[in-house]
């Protein structure tokens, strides 16, 4: 087991690296650069010596380089020293700004509303699958089921915007960002906490509703099919009862491919949370990811793919590892 | 990992969807104004002085008042400067509170921070009255041109300091010039080469200092604007020094950079140039100053040395700070400000929301002025005049098609079904404010008229030989033109506008792209007919910007003629040589930059404005729309009418200094 967790660490370091050229490449393809947004403002500042002008600040910013120039210090940056090259981007202008800053600030907030969501969507998921599959064609079943379509179909952003409609009008919470105006910047308080709770109620079920029917989807039709194996008749026939039948045998086998989907869950959750972020004004890596693709700021895009990526091979691994931990049918080679 | 490109379309559509659901809406009628009729007179003029108003002490807030006590900062009258300049209050104002704004960076000068305190570089320097026709000393106690108008002296007001208690002095314009302006690492492109360039910059003594330009420069604005204000005011110099290799060991200086994750000192230097970082510290000149900074948030504090008084002598600005709440997206903004959330907010609403917003004022407790939105045209049409299909350009650089594009236009349906008849229907031109206004210009082929369209067009060769219902071009080949834009405001006045086409016979179709592909294709002239808004019209900005509709010299990315701009902007090495009407154009440009006879400018002014009414270069819809400002009911002194526009930097001409809250 040991060897086996070792090895696959060993093989985390080429995938990381292999899709860190990807996504650099990728995100330097597109044509222009981060000083395209400035050209017009230069033009007045500069009249006729505007090229010139440009020409010297992609000196300055390294923006000249071929992409290979640019990816290697700033991988062999990472490697060495945390070092994840600077944000170009202002809102105004160029400006300065170490890349891992503004990830530190935010990796927090984004890791806390991801575990919150796959939470949330595991222990609601897994309790209705199961129900709607041993209770197959039952009202609750199609109620569930017809909310699981629902939730998987609708864009998350739109839910968002209801749920935000709804709590606004009934409770009259303004949701949008981690906390109310009043505790912004604020020391915690237990007043904070509770604030901070209701502000993350909206996002977590908005990012895991579409999860979680994927779940339910999935985990009732395995369960369909175990619940007709013989070993679930013969644990009938022993007269063992209806509920630990459910729950020792079949819900077991079903979950295997739920657990092997934490490794795409989580990036799903990262990636798929950006337009919900945009809404909530959520600040997560998603929306930061989202903000340096537009303005092609190039490390700071590529800091955080390359943040997604270390997330999903983890969640891959973190997968694997319960997998090889609960299904006695793999092999450690 | 997919990115939805047109995710903002979405959010709109889904915000209008919410704000219908909110209330119904009310068709309002109130009159678009530019200027609010009651400001004080004072605000047209010079700032009084302090000793001219008789005011011998000065107060300040009581927050300042407990750190002079604790011995923080010194007294008032010592952090002021000799003689404070005064602005005069819409009511006399209270100290204290805190503005919320929404904002999409952490920046004052973006989106909503700017109207309390956008002041940027140049109208801190000079600052241009309510109605934009002149500007005036602000920070400057004043100034002089040499008679041929290449020299310009400054003077600078005695005992004005920095953020942090130095004084500005001429150092500061000397340390920009010699420290920056001819060092090569920080300024590539020498200063004569800028536009306008500046050959020399001396100092008599510590509050006077002098600009040598290569050409007259006697428009105002155009000189502080492109010469100095954006520029001097963003390096302070007893502090940047400390960042600069004539003032350190330049090893030492890099080995610092490194450790910073920077290569080389220049990015060091403008790392620590940014003021948007309370850690950097770098001081400011700004009515605020910030002190904190997250990823939702930046908050801002009052300039204890501030150097302008209200006309009682307090210490402005009122206000105690600014917290600017970072927004992912614009659009999140106008439910904000629905909620009642933000003390102002202006940039980014819509004014086709006017209704909604109306209806709202009760539950948000805030009341919507009508400003004008300071654009010549919200929406215009920008024929590529320099098409790469020779049989296009030729079609495109034919005055007569473009003239009946303009009457094909029905202007009043498109201003009553998309800006409930409150803006005008009007030419790309000047907007009515101006001291060049004159209705020939902005009504010049603006009649709807199909028949002459279609008079015109036949005229041209243009017929329906086919009888599918639409024009082909002479030798019988279709012609189908695409009008490029990306996803905004604009996007409903266009769909209305191609239905209006189609009915005299041109097949003319919409072509939404992202923006960063809009910019490559424009910059390309790869498009048929583009689209932008008229803005930089009024007098604050021109001449600044002649490039959107009147001669090609600047704003590639946003014009007719991106091929031109391209080769005058790089002096001839890409783009195409314009041909001799549009050098004549250029020369009239030249004129107007640099003319020093007012009489004789002022003639090539209206030279550049008859040609673009007659040519059409770009054709304007409807402008001079209603633009909501949403104003809490607790924030007072803020005009009931002005303009919201970059022209006048968001509205922080109307001195946002004398706004103030109502105490908690």
């Amino acid at each position: 087991m040991a060897v086996y967790i070792l090895r696959r660490l060993v093989y985390l370091i080429p995938t990381v690296l292999l899709i860190s050229i990807i996504s650099f490449a990728v995100i330097n393809a597109p044509p222009g650069d981060i000083l395209s947004s400035q050209v017009q403002e230069l033009e007045q500042q500069y009249g006729p010596a505007a090229q010139r002008q440009i020409e010297a600040l992609r000196t300055r910013y390294g923006l000249d380089q071929p992409v290979y120039m640019r990816y290697f210090p700033w991988i062999v940056g990472i490697i060495t020293r945390l070092d994840f090259g600077m944000s170009f981007s202002g809102a105004y202008g160029i400006e300065f700004r170490p890349v891992v800053d503004i990830l530190a600030e935010r990796l927090g907030y984004t890791v806390l509303i991801s575990v919150l969501t796959l939470g949330f969507t595991w222990v609601a998921a897994i309790p209705i699958a199961v129900y709607s599959a041993a209770w197959q064609r039952s009202v609750f079943d199609y109620v569930f089921t017809f909310i699981a379509f629902v939730g998987r179909s609708m864009p998350n952003f739109l839910l968002a915007l209801l749920l935000m409609y709804f709590v606004y009008t009934n409770f009259g919470w303004s949701l949008g960002g981690m906390f109310s105006s009043e505790y912004v910047g604020q020391p915690w308080s237990w007043g904070r906490f509770v604030d901070f709770l209701r502000n993350l109620v909206v996002p977590v079920i908005v990012i895991g509703t579409a999860g979680m029917a994927t779940i339910v989807r999935v985990l009732r039709a395995t369960m369909l099919d175990e619940l007709g194996k013989d070993y679930v008749q013969t644990a009938r026939a022993k007269g063992v009862p209806e509920w630990k039948v459910l729950w020792t045998h079949p819900v077991k086998v079903a979950i295997l491919p739920i657990v092997s989907t934490i490794g795409w869950m989580l990036p799903m959750i990262f990636s798929g949370s950006v337009i919900t972020a945009i809404v909530l004004n959520l600040p997560t890596i998603g929306l930061t990811l989202y903000t340096a693709l537009r303005a092609q700021d190039m490390y700071l895009a590529g800091s955080c793919v390359l943040v997604f990526s270390v997330l999903t091979v983890i969640g891959t691994l973190i997968s694997d590892i319960i997998l090889a931990k609960i299904d006695p049918r793999i092999r450690y080679d | 990992m997919s990115i939805p490109k047109h995710r903002n379309w979405m959010l709109w559509f889904s915000l209008a969807a919410l704000l219908l659901l909110m209330g119904s809406p009310v068709v309002a009628q109130q009159e678009v104004l530019s200027v609010d009729p009651d400001l004080p007179e004072s605000w047209y003029g010079e700032r009084p002085l302090a000793s001219e108003l008789g005011i011998t002490e000065f107060s300040e807030s009581p927050l300042l008042a407990e750190r002079v006590e604790a011995g923080e900062l010194p007294p008032v009258a010592e952090r002021l400067p000799v003689d404070p300049p005064t602005i005069e209050p819409l009511s006399p104002g209270k100290y204290g509170g805190v503005a919320h704004v929404w904002s999409s960076g952490h920046d004052m000068g973006v989106d909503d921070g700017r109207m309390l305190a956008g002041l940027s570089g140049c109208y801190l320097l000079g600052r241009s009255t309510p109605d934009g026709r002149d500007t005036l000393p602000n920070l400057l106690s004043g100034w002089e041109y040499s008679d041929d108008a290449t020299e310009l002296t400054l003077f600078l007001r005695e005992g004005v300091k920095w953020s942090d208690g130095h004084p500005f002095t001429t150092d500061d314009f000397l340390f920009w010039w010699n420290q920056v302006a001819l060092n090569e690492d920080l300024e590539p492109v020498p200063p004569e080469d800028w536009e306008p360039g500046i050959l020399e910059v001396s100092a008599a003594d510590e509050y006077t200092v002098t600009f040598t330009y290569d050409r007259p420069v006697p428009v105002k604005h155009l000189a502080f604007h492109k010469g100095i204000g954006q520029r001097v005011l963003n390096h302070p110099a007893h502090f940047m020094k400390d960042y600069h290799p004539d003032f350190r060991d330049l090893d030492e200086l890099v080995a610092e950079a490194e450790e910073h994750g920077m290569d080389y000192w220049d990015q060091y230097y403008e790392y620590m140039q940014s003021k948007n970082y309370p850690e950097r510290g770098r001081p400011v000149m700004d009515p605020y100053v910030i002190v904190e900074r997250a990823p939702t948030y930046a908050d801002f504090e009052r300039n204890p040395y501030y150097p302008f008084v209200d006309d009682q002598g307090n210490q402005l600005p009122y206000l105690d700070g600014v917290r600017l709440n970072i927004i992912a997206d614009r659009a999140m903004k106008r439910v904000m400000a629905f909620e009642g959330a933000a003390a102002i907010a202006g940039p980014h609403l819509f004014g086709s929301d006017i209704p909604l917003y109306i209806d709202g004022e009760e539950e948000g407790d805030y009341t919507t002025y009508i400003w004008s939105s300071g654009k010549g045209s919200e929406t215009a049409l920008m024929p590529n005049l320099n098409h790469q299909d020779e049989a296009i350009r030729e079609v495109l650089q034919d005055v007569r098609f473009r003239r009946a594009l303009s009457v094909a236009m029905d202007r009043d349906e498109i201003n009553r079904r998309l800006f409930h008849g409150m803006a005008e229907p009007r030419q790309s031109s000047l907007t009515s404010d101006s001291a060049y206004y004159r209705e020939e210009y902005s009504q010049a082929w603006i009649q709807y008229d199909p028949e002459l369209a279609e008079e015109l067009l036949d005229d041209m060769g243009l017929v329906d030989q086919s009888g599918d219902g639409y024009r082909q071009l002479p030798d019988g080949e279709r012609l189908f033109l695409e009008i490029l834009f990306t996803d905004s405001p604009a996007t409903p006045v266009l769909e209305l506008a191609i239905e209006q086409f189609r009915e005299v016979g041109l097949d003319i179709d919409l072509d939404m792209v992202s923006r960063d592909l809009m910019v490559e294709r424009r910059n390309a002239a790869d498009f048929d007919i583009s689209e932008w808004h008229i803005d930089r019209v009024t007098d604050n900005y021109f001449p600044h910007d002649l490039g959107k509709t009147f001669a090609p010299t600047s704003s590639q990315m946003y014009s007719s003629w991106p091929l031109w701009v391209s080769w005058v902007t790089s002096a001839g090495r890409t783009g195409e040589e314009p041909p001799d009407d549009m050098k004549e154009l250029l020369d009239w440009a030249r004129e107007v930059f640099s003319n020093p006879d007012e009489e004789e400018r002022d003639m090539y002014v209206h030279k550049l404005l008859q040609a673009q009414a007659d040519n059409l270069w770009t054709i304007g819809t409807v402008g001079e729309a209603p633009s909501p400002v949403i104003v809490a009911n607790n924030l007072h002194n803020v005009p009931r009418h002005g303009m919201l526009i970059d022209d006048v930097d968001w509205g922080s001409v109307y001195f946002p200094e004398q706004f103030y809250l109502d105490p908690q």
